[in-house]
């Protein structure tokens, strides 16, 4: 079920009335939210509803016996869990394209070894929901999280189908205690939340999806050398951008008109300066996840430089890969981590003068993306080859196209980065607010692409 | 505050507010937009946005009101309603035509319909019946929509009756939104109904037996039309099972046999590999369907070329070219002796 489909909106429409009717009921609205959450996800693929369970029934029982059962034991009960969440990823996501690659890798060398492929189909989150799930047990086993106690309770952490499958990935704390308390519905609350889902809407149906053939076009290396192909790269970089934290908007605008907050995924990280203030700011809840689960265990900023830059490499090698199961992914993790190891030693410096480092910083992001985006490697070393500025007789009308669609966002990034706030919305008078909430609803109705498209991030 | 706190790192504030002030905040944005939406209800009543449904209906209309039976029917998509003059035919063969093509969204469920329509009126063609449709029709499901655009409440029903597959979830909810809320699933309507405040809607010409004469070629669409297939993501062109499930009901329904031939397409277009693969794709479904079937023949499978200043778009030809079009199927059809000795 896509939050930018009919079905989602009669789903959401029968669910909002029940929800609150049960109000004050905790029991019974968790218990309502769980059954919404498995129809969402199961209206997808209801096989993959298993897998889910099941990342959820060893989580809940290995949690609880690393904290209750015999100190000897913990560590077994902690591999239980990384074995069965990175096993269920490493089935679904990664076994083929290791295979492949090891088959490429001996073919090299004259070997000619049959591959074998499971050929399964991805389930739709699995990277989001394991990565939910493993800090559980992580932040249990370190000692920074509780157990939980009510499996119902769980079982609602892990699927709770405003982030299930796109984020943000949520630590136990924070969601498990907001799914034990009595909602606590503040008026404010649903507003931000209500102009969430419609700016959300606004990202994804108008900016994003009226990007894409552009998009196509430009990487399908249909477009004339020079400006068009730059045209192309910079239009990624907002589809990207206006599909992903799109999804997280309407997400987390869903949980707020539920009584629920999620984290923040996004600080407008176009703004960034520098290689770390962007993961700061860019899908948040992944790099502090990689931050602390990862990073940290690696060894983080111990033992010295060269392995502080390993542990980086490594690091955000590994969030590459997590991105998809395909070299691209991981040259642009390296990219994005030797940026950070180059960037080091400037830190300081790049906040004394934005007005350079912001344009630098947001150059070697657009070529991050080009990385990332490029279906093979051909695409890849086209797009590189000829980038340029030289205009075609279409680059005017492409400029317009793009810069036209990007404008609502240059306007709110503007407002909201002066301001340092991103809620800067509801500072206008109810009048106003109306009329933007309205203008904006107007402006998906007339002009947001209606093929309901996926968003991009589901497939990580 | 300086331009510098641009680039500090932004947060997130909840503004204190009475409930008061955000009910009255979501009952006027709900209320204007229902306003909005009875304002583009009306609208759309007053003047007829989407062209397709147009066809569709006047397609549905012809069918229903033509007072003689005719010799052969056209039906197909609209690359058969601007392509295949009854006219042209008739002075060729000295055999009465009918085009009742309307568009590729109805597939071959509309055409299967529409043929039924003029049965229920007139009596079975003659001498036959012509099919035609886009290579990317053949894998498309049915539209909803589209089809309520010729009879509201009856063409799931219809459906029903021919053995079709049943509607599903998502269309019973596609036409249930869609007739009375455009807002949420008629945005190109909403566009043209604003645009056609500043510029007339152009005037479309059918001449009385349903051909419609699509006036001077566009190149420049052309060049544009082709980046876009080329660009579309689907990489399934095969026969949809809604489409096999029609194509025999059009067997079914007609006592007379079915010809089907490909529509036109621009030499521009043909000149891709892929668009080979997509047009075998398509056709290894459809003839199979009609090998089994003894009443119906696929007379050419690869489609007939033009040239870019001959065609609106990648596939649709301009009025001049729908003649030379037609003689090509007539020549066609004669190789296929679909005609009297």
């Amino acid at each position: 079920m896509l939050f930018n489909s009919l079905t989602f909106g009669v789903f959401f429409a029968l669910l909002l009335p029940a929800y609150f009717a049960l109000r004050d009921r905790l029991r019974a609205q968790n218990a309502l939210l769980l059954v919404a959450s498995y129809l969402f996800y199961g209206w997808w693929d209801w096989r993959f509803l298993g897998l889910v369970a099941a990342s959820t029934g060893v989580d809940f029982l290995a949690a609880r016996a690393i904290a209750d059962g015999p100190a000897e034991r913990r560590k077994a009960w902690l591999f239980a869990s990384l074995a069965m969440n990175l096993g269920a990823l490493g089935v679904f996501k990664y076994f083929d394209f290791f295979s492949e690659s090891m088959v490429a890798l001996l073919e090299s060398i004259g070997l000619h070894p049959d591959p074998v492929l499971l050929e399964v189909t991805l389930p739709v989150g699995i990277s989001f929901y394991t990565f939910q799930t493993l800090s559980y047990t992580i932040d249990v086993y370190r000692g920074q999280a509780k157990p939980c106690r009510r499996i119902d309770d769980f079982a609602l952490f892990v699927s709770f189908f405003p982030q299930l499958v796109a984020g943000p990935i949520e630590r136990a704390p924070r969601l498990l205690g907001q799914i034990g308390a009595l909602r606590k519905f503040s008026p404010g609350q649903v507003e931000v939340g209500t102009w969430l889902i419609v700016w959300g809407l606004f990202k994804k149906m108008v900016i994003a999806d009226r990007l894409a053939p552009m998009v196509n076009e430009a990487f399908g290396m249909r477009v004339s050398p020079g400006l068009d192909v730059l045209l192309g790269a910079l239009a990624f970089t907002f589809q990207i951008y206006c599909d992903f934290s799109g999804y997280t908007d309407i997400a987390r605008g869903i949980a707020k008109v539920l009584g629920f907050d999620l984290s923040l995924n996004f600080r407008i990280p176009y703004l960034a300066l520098s290689p770390s203030d962007f993961w700061r700011r860019w899908h948040i809840s992944l790099s502090s996840w990689l931050r602390d689960y990862l990073y940290i265990s690696l060894g983080g900023n111990r033992g010295g430089k060269s392995k502080m830059y390993r542990n980086l490499l490594l690091t955000m090698l590994l969030g590459g890969l997590w991105h998809g199961a395909a070299w691209n992914f991981v040259l642009w993790g390296l990219y994005h981590g030797l940026l950070l190891i180059l960037y080091r030693p400037f830190e300081a410096r790049v906040r004394q003068m934005p007005w350079l480092a912001w344009p630098v910083m947001f150059v070697f992001t657009v070529i991050g993306w080009i990385i990332f985006r490029a279906p093979d490697m051909e695409s890849l070393t086209w797009m590189f080859a000829n980038l340029g500025v030289m205009p075609s007789a279409s680059s005017v009308r492409t400029a317009v196209k793009v810069l036209g669609l990007i404008s609502p966002l240059l306007i709110a990034w503007f407002f909201q980065g002066r301001s340092g706030d991103l809620t800067i919305v509801h500072r206008l008078p109810l009048w106003a607010r109306i009329l933007l909430y309205v203008g904006v609803a107007l402006l998906i109705a007339i002009y947001g692409m209606r093929n309901q498209t996926e968003f991009i991030y589901f497939q990580f | 505050m300086t331009m510098s706190e641009l680039w500090t790192l932004p947060g997130e504030s909840i503004p204190e507010r009475e409930p008061r002030a955000v009910k009255q905040l979501i009952g006027a944005f709900f209320g204007m937009l229902a306003l909005a939406n009875v304002a583009a209800l009306v609208g759309m009543t007053l003047q007829q946005t989407n062209f397709g449904y147009e066809v569709v209906q006047l397609k549905f209309s012809l069918a229903d009101t033509v007072s003689e039976p005719v010799d052969w029917v056209f039906i197909g998509d609209s690359t058969c309603n601007q392509g295949i003059s009854p006219r042209r035919f008739e002075e060729l063969t000295g055999e009465t035509a009918l085009n009742l093509c309307t568009i590729g969204n109805l597939t071959v469920v509309g055409d299967a319909w529409v043929l039924e329509r003029l049965i229920d009126n007139v009596g079975q063609p003659r001498r036959g019946v012509l099919l035609s449709h886009a290579y990317d029709v053949w894998m498309r499901d049915a539209d909803g929509l589209g089809l309520i655009a010729a009879e509201t409440d009856s063409s799931f029903e219809w459906r029903q009756s021919r053995a079709l597959r049943p509607a599903t979830f998502e269309e019973l909810a596609q036409v249930a939104v869609g007739q009375y809320v455009p807002l949420v699933t008629r945005p190109e309507s909403m566009h043209l109904l604003l645009y056609h405040l500043i510029r007339p809607a152009p005037v479309r010409h059918f001449d009385a037996l349903g051909f419609m004469d699509a006036g001077a070629a566009t190149p420049d669409r052309v060049v544009r039309d082709v980046a876009g297939h080329l660009a579309q993501e689907d990489d399934d062109f095969q026969l949809s099972d809604i489409n096999r499930q029609a194509l025999i009901a059009v067997d079914d329904i007609a006592d007379v046999p079915v010809f089907i031939v490909p529509a036109p397409m621009a030499g521009s277009l043909w000149a891709h590999d892929e668009i080979h693969r997509r047009v075998s794709d398509a056709n290894a479904g459809v003839n199979e369907v009609a090998s089994s079937r003894p009443g119906m023949q696929v007379v050419r499978e690869e489609p007939w070329l033009y040239r870019d200043d001959q065609m609106h778009n990648a596939d649709h030809i301009d009025g001049p070219t729908a003649l030379l079009h037609t003689d090509a199927v007539v020549a066609a059809l004669r190789g296929a002796e679909a005609f009297a000795p």
